[in-house]
């Protein structure tokens, strides 16, 4: 048996969505009558799936939908609407929407969608259980200095780093971000060997030099090397380019909040405040981050 | 305008294709409409090819014989619909977006549309102001998509493991992983994905056979078995061990279950009991077969052509 959430301020709209929902398989269906009354029953009761009206109180509708997204990926949201517009279905499905019907969508429609829907949720659970039995993830590349191959690689990372688990969905977009620049480090100041105070000149002549570099000996022929591993307690990256290596300790103190501004060692401030573990190598050309599982840095002390 | 097709732009490699033009292909039963399409896309972006076909069945054949970057498709046409062509384009040409366009729509239509898998969809009164917008936003998309397909190419090596139960729908579950991840390699055709996890099926098919009859045998310490003993000790129901591994020439599935082993020389003189087409399947469709000693790890690997383009 699954928990229906119906969101609907009119007791009229709540009872006939209801009566809709129980002519079918029986399900445990709760009520709120606002978003924020909405996310809460979610966060306590553990909801299934999410039926709300397009016009809710307090709450624009599609922000309890981006809300939902945030925080219960897993939890499918059905918009129903009673005047629908071609240009507000579309805007609802590309938001994240799972379903939409409006006011003509027979009981039929309604009931098969939730069914439909209920089977993919049950299914994502299964996968993902399957995901936690999984001991260890590991990969690793050799990148030509490339900065597009940067950002992809770090999105890669997340990828892998979101489908372990060990980190809550709002991390993953700062850890994303310092992982692109450990990986921009790597490459640009690293392999093709550019100082990061020509970002704080006027101009692109940085971005310039950039391009030149990465098809010229002989910078072109040097490699960012990434390797990963993903247990359930911890995801370890270890980034080596085959440049000079720098002084980590040379960088701008990262405890003042003045020099976040600054271009010039933005990159290691970043990494070092996402990162639970940062250190580099000796020669400074390979830096190996650490971020653990929520709740698992103490046992993991002992790997 | 309609420009017919030289079959023989066929040779172009795809990926040289991609970093260099952009072909859009425009779907439409209706003359007035396809030209207004073309024309849009060719004012606004000159550097585009633009195809036009008139009917669904056209438009896959287009994309059979030549590099499309995205399909412009109106939804309701004779004989095959856009909803079927879209469907059949997801299934065939899975990397190639189809945005979907109509008159005749409504929100819940706007709403089917995308859910099965549209890149976009715009109602026509909307074309003048949207299409080119709409479609730059989805090369930009595929554009990303590309690049981090590419990255992959510059995958050296990758080791995943897994212990699951012994049980029929974590094998299924496992099975559907480890086709995406094979797929996500790109290095291996369609039908060599699926022959490949037929195989891996059989062998956890194997290991869930065999792993339930546990062992009351003793075995040396020191011997391959404290591997095993250790999977006994974490948990109390019987559990599969996965390894898939990859490194540049090959792919190598090593799984291990709890049970007392086969005899693995059945295997060799070729058997004629219930498992043995299991292990034609293996055979027909991996390129190297091993068994440790005690019969309950099984290791296939599968040799892999080198890449087509870096």
């Amino acid at each position: 048996m699954a928990s229906i959430l119906v969101v609907d301020d009119t007791e009229a709209g709540q009872t006939g969505l209801i009566r809709l929902l129980s002519a079918g398989n029986t399900h445990q269906i709760c009520t709120s009558g606002s978003g924020d009354e909405a996310l809460k029953v979610i966060t306590v009761d553990g909801i299934d799936l999410v039926i709300t009206d397009l016009n809710i109180p307090n709450m624009d509708s599609l922000d309890l939908l981006e809300k939902i997204q945030e925080n219960f990926p897993q939890v499918p949201v059905i918009l129903r609407v009673g005047q629908g517009s071609e240009e507000l279905a579309v805007k609802a499905i590309q938001q994240g929407a799972a379903g939409y019907l409006n006011k003509e969508s027979s009981a039929k429609q309604l009931q098969s969608m939730v069914e439909k829907l209920l089977a993919a949720r049950a299914s994502d659970l299964a996968h993902a259980a399957l995901l936690r039995r999984r001991e260890r993830d590991e990969y690793e590349f050799k990148l030509p200095s490339r900065r597009v191959l940067m950002s992809a690689t770090a999105g890669f990372l997340r990828q892998r780093i979101q489908a372990s688990r060990i980190c809550p969905n709002k991390d993953l977009l700062r850890l994303g971000i310092a992982l692109e620049e450990a990986l921009l480090n790597a490459c640009l100041h690293g392999n093709l060997e550019l100082d990061s105070l020509l970002r704080e000149r006027e101009g692109d002549h940085f971005d310039t030099l950039a391009d030149e570099r990465s098809v010229l000996p002989p910078w072109a022929h040097r490699y960012v090397y990434v390797s990963v591993s993903v247990t359930q307690r911890r995801a370890r990256i270890v980034v080596r380019d085959e440049g000079n290596g720098f002084d980590p300790t040379s960088l701008p103190d990262p405890t003042d909040p003045e020099n976040l501004l600054k271009p010039h060692g933005r990159g290691v401030m970043i990494m070092k405040l996402f990162l639970d573990e940062v250190s580099w190598n000796a020669r400074g050309n390979q830096v190996t981050m650490v971020k653990h599982a929520v709740g698992a840095v103490a046992s993991v002390k002992h790997e | 305008m309609i420009l017919f097709l030289d079959s023989r732009s066929d040779s172009v490699m795809p990926e040289e294709k991609d970093m260099t033009s952009t072909t859009v292909l425009v779907v439409d039963d209706s003359e007035t409409d396809r030209t207004l399409v073309t024309g849009l896309l060719t004012t606004a972006r000159p550097e585009w090819t633009v195809l036009s076909v008139s009917a669904a069945a056209e438009g896959l054949e287009v994309l059979a014989r030549q590099s499309i970057t995205a399909v412009v498709a109106d939804l309701f046409m004779p004989e095959m619909s856009g909803e079927e062509f879209l469907l059949e384009v997801c299934r065939e040409f899975p990397f190639v977006p189809v945005m979907l366009i109509t008159s005749l729509g409504n929100d819940e239509i706007a709403a089917r549309s995308l859910e099965l898998g549209a890149a976009n969809y715009l109602p026509k009164n909307r074309l003048a102001d949207d299409l080119v917008p709409a479609v730059d936003e989805i090369l930009r998309e595929i554009q990303e998509a590309a690049v981090a397909r590419d990255v992959l190419s510059h995958l050296v090596r990758s080791q995943t493991v897994f212990r699951i139960d012994s049980d029929l729908e974590q094998i299924r579950l496992l099975l559907h992983l480890i086709r995406d991840q094979l797929q996500t390699l790109q290095r291996m055709q369609g039908h060599e994905v699926r022959q490949v996890t037929d195989a891996v099926r059989e062998a956890l098919m194997n290991a869930y056979t065999h792993g339930s009859q546990v062992s009351t045998q003793r075995f040396p310490a020191g011997s391959t078995a404290d591997v095993d003993s250790a999977l006994v000790a974490s948990t109390g129901s019987p559990v599969i061990e996965v390894e898939l591994s990859f490194c540049a020439d090959r792919v190598c599935f090593s799984i291990t279950d709890e049970g007392s082993g086969f005899d693995t020389n059945s295997f060799h003189n070729g058997v004629k009991s219930k498992t043995g087409h299991g292990f034609c399947t293996m055979r027909r469709h991996m390129d190297c077969i091993e068994f440790n000693e005690r019969g309950n790890r099984i290791s296939l690997t599968k040799e892999l052509t080198p890449p087509t383009a870096v």
